[in-house]
């Protein structure tokens, strides 16, 4: 399968800042490649230099083997963007905006014409194209800027948080229009701090934090970066002294890593299900008032967990 | 170019369905021009704020009328607001306009008085000796009293109040008529008068254009200042209305489409710029139609909007590209445009203003704006605007060029 994307050292530093940092990853034509990362990890960064708004600081970016620095142009005929904001004219109708859109990406005549009516068909909004977008609700409004993106059919469509505060049926819904398109042939680029829609909707994952790209695979192949180790949530009593709790498990039994959340602990440890009891133990003697404790099989949050020590929602 | 005009479009489209935003560009800057023209006298016989007004009369008539004229300048009434001295040579009174030592010079012809009122064995001419009128093309509100003052002593000079008693009582004193014949001579005089072309008047001359003017008023005087700030005002808004893209997010939603950042800028820019035309057009056509104003010959008012709105268009686009956010585009903006507002004869006549001013207002396309109505309502055609469109058009390419070079370095390039 041939590379829709191919990202080479991407760069991007404001100041001393480096907000990417040397990231390098590809994508393969009629894949859905994910960016998962906490907010501020460098996501929209990313996005931002692929789709050509911004010049990398270095690096260099292929997308249908044009260069993002050298042919922006070209690049910008083969992609589509659904930003993460509402991206959208709000005193223009569906129907202006989409027009509007299509026209900026060189439809014109019948071919809009049709498109534009597609896609309101796709999102299901074809009965309020003639409603202004500031009537619309929030995940009405999501499902325009979605479409807007689409309209001319890109062969890579950004996807930069697309679900961000929305309600669950919106979601749900956006979700399954991600699974179509692609389905339908289009190599989708999706960012997302929400672990489950990555593992829904991704054929490969990429971790980032604080710029730098740490893990790159498939789900199993991720997961088995964790290794056997399991994850223990324990939530205690608010009042409780966590950081010196953890302290004291901190090195116990098999345990390799020990997470101080607002409400609890998370602990990565080998076997959990024979290490749990003593476990158990050792956090009552630390002083920890226990409310619940689960077990968490090894998942994408495990394993940004593991590989950065912190929780993906942090 | 087809993409240049879907963004111009799209951005008109946006304002004529923002009720808000077409009250402030088109019925405020109308409005608070009627506000200015009443303030000013236009509306009423009230203070108009001036004084001293230095008129130069050159009275070669001698007769009852011309005397009449010069006492009605030099009247207890009017002796605050006109400074007038008499000139006997009409070339030296002009000269004192052009070296700016007056801004008017009123010439009562040689037989003014017996064009009006018969003389013993002599009768009336065909036509009515003209009062000439030569001013210097800049004093605008100052030449528009003076103007007022002449056309008032003229119309009561046409109505039966003036231009009838007054002969009357010369002929009666001077025993010329009997009362028996009044009604015969009466018949013969009003419509002399009366009729359009040989009734009383006079004819302007505007320094160093012999272009007659019919009708000016204090409103036709202001209309141009006031239209021209708040097209500032109009394009510096514009200016924000980019950066407000670039908040929402379709700045980049555009920049990423197979459309280069310059037709993003043209099409901004052509929108902001028709929206300007607009706006000046019509604040003009609605103060002609309503009120009467003389704006002068058409085709070149229209082409002077169009050159002072790319002008202007420089201006707004040049403060969009050098602020980050809206607020600052709007402060800065609302800043240069009363301060070229008050420069290009929006508040105060431009002859107002010290000589240094006078040449810092030309960075200002108010200014320049401001002359070239001027001319255009004193009765000058585009073939004397040349210079005033040049300047314009050089003014907005050379701000446009470094607003689309500073855009592309501080507003495209955006952080994610």
């Amino acid at each position: 399968m041939a590379s829709i994307l191919q990202a080479n050292n991407l760069t991007k530093n404001y100041g001393d800042l480096a907000a990417v940092d040397d990231v390098s990853f590809d994508i393969q034509d009629g894949e859905i490649f994910s960016l998962l990362g906490p907010n501020g990890a460098g996501k929209t960064t990313t996005i931002s230099m692929l789709s050509t708004l911004l010049a990398p600081s270095s690096g260099d970016a292929l997308i249908n083997g044009y260069s993002i620095l050298k042919d922006n142009m070209q690049v910008r005929k083969y992609i589509g963007i659904v930003p993460q904001e509402i991206a959208l004219y709000d005193d223009l109708t569906a129907l202006e905006n989409l027009f509007y859109w299509g026209r900026l990406n060189d439809l014109n005549g019948q071919e809009l014409s049709q498109r534009v009516h597609e896609v309101l068909g796709i999102i299901d909004l074809t009965d309020r194209a003639r409603d202004r977008i500031k009537t619309f609700s929030g995940g009405m409004k999501r499902r325009i800027n979605i479409a807007a993106g689409l309209l001319h059919k890109p062969k890579l469509l950004f996807m930069d948080e697309p679900t961000v505060g929305i309600d669950p049926q919106s979601r749900r819904m956006i979700l399954d229009m991600v699974k179509e398109l692609n389905q339908q042939g289009m190599s989708i680029f999706y960012t997302t701090h929400y672990m489950e829609e990555a593992q829904e909707l991704s054929d490969r994952v990429g971790i980032i934090d604080q710029g730098k790209l740490i893990a790159i695979g498939t789900q199993d192949e991720l997961t088995r970066q964790v290794g056997e180790n399991d994850s223990i949530r324990i939530e205690t009593d608010p009042t409780d002294d966590l950081p010196s709790i953890a302290s004291q498990l901190e090195g116990f039994g098999e345990i390799s890593k020990v997470m101080v959340e607002a409400d609890g602990l998370t602990l990565i440890t080998k076997d959990a299900e024979h290490s749990l009891a003593p476990i158990i133990t050792q956090a009552g003697r630390a002083g920890a008032r226990i409310k619940s404790i689960k077990i968490i099989e090894p998942n994408l949050e495990t394993v940004f967990l593991h590989l950065t020590g912190r929780a993906l929602r942090d | 170019m087809r993409k240049i005009w879907q963004i111009a479009r799209k951005d008109l489209k946006l304002i004529i369905r923002d009720q808000m935003a077409l009250v402030l560009y088109l019925l405020a800057p109308f409005l608070l021009t009627l506000g200015m023209a009443a303030i000013t006298g236009a509306f009423s016989s009230g203070d108009t704020g001036l004084s001293n007004i230095p008129l130069v009369i050159t009275n070669a008539d001698k007769g009852d009328l011309g005397i009449a004229l010069v006492e009605v300048f030099q009247s207890e009434g009017l002796d605050e607001l006109i400074n007038s001295i008499l000139q006997t040579d009409f070339e030296l009174a002009r000269q004192l306009v052009d070296n700016r030592s007056a801004v008017a010079a009123l010439l009562i012809p040689e037989g003014f008085s017996s064009s009006v009122i018969p003389q013993k064995g002599v009768s009336l001419p065909g036509n009515v000796s003209q009062l000439q009128l030569y001013t210097d093309g800049e004093s605008t509100y100052s030449v528009g009293i003076i103007r007022a003052v002449l056309e008032t002593f003229i119309y009561e000079l046409d109505s039966s109040a003036a231009s009838v008693s007054i002969p009357l009582d010369k002929l009666f004193s001077n025993g010329l008529i009997s009362p028996e014949e009044v009604p015969v001579f009466l018949d013969s005089l009003l419509p002399k008068l009366m009729g359009s072309e040989n009734g009383v008047g006079y004819q302007l001359i505007v320094n160093d254009s012999a272009a007659e003017r019919q009708d000016v008023s204090l409103l036709a005087l202001i209309a141009p200042g006031m239209a021209l700030m708040f097209l500032m005002f109009n394009v510096t808004s514009g200016g924000v209305s980019f950066l407000l893209e670039r908040r929402k997010f379709t700045l980049q939603r555009n920049l990423v489409s197979p459309t280069s950042s310059y037709q993003i800028i043209l099409g901004k820019s052509f929108g902001i710029y028709l929206r300007g035309v607009a706006q000046v057009l019509i604040l003009v056509l609605t103060s002609a139609l309503l009120f009467g104003l003389n704006w002068g010959n058409w085709l070149a008012v229209l082409v002077l909007i169009a050159f002072v709105a790319y002008g202007a268009l420089g201006w707004g686009m040049l403060l969009t590209s050098f602020f980050k956010t809206p607020s600052q585009v709007s402060n800065a903006g609302t800043t240069i445009a009363l301060l070229f507002g008050m420069l290009g004869g929006g508040f105060l006549p431009m002859t107002a203003l010290p000589e240094w001013l006078k040449t810092i207002a030309r960075i200002s396309p108010n200014a320049w704006g401001s002359e070239g109505f001027t001319i255009l309502a004193a009765g000058g055609t585009l073939a004397n605007l040349g210079s005033i469109l040049l300047a314009l058009l050089i003014m907005g390419t050379v701000l446009l060029i470094l607003a689309s070079f500073f855009f592309r370095r501080n507003v495209i390039q955006v952080g994610g």
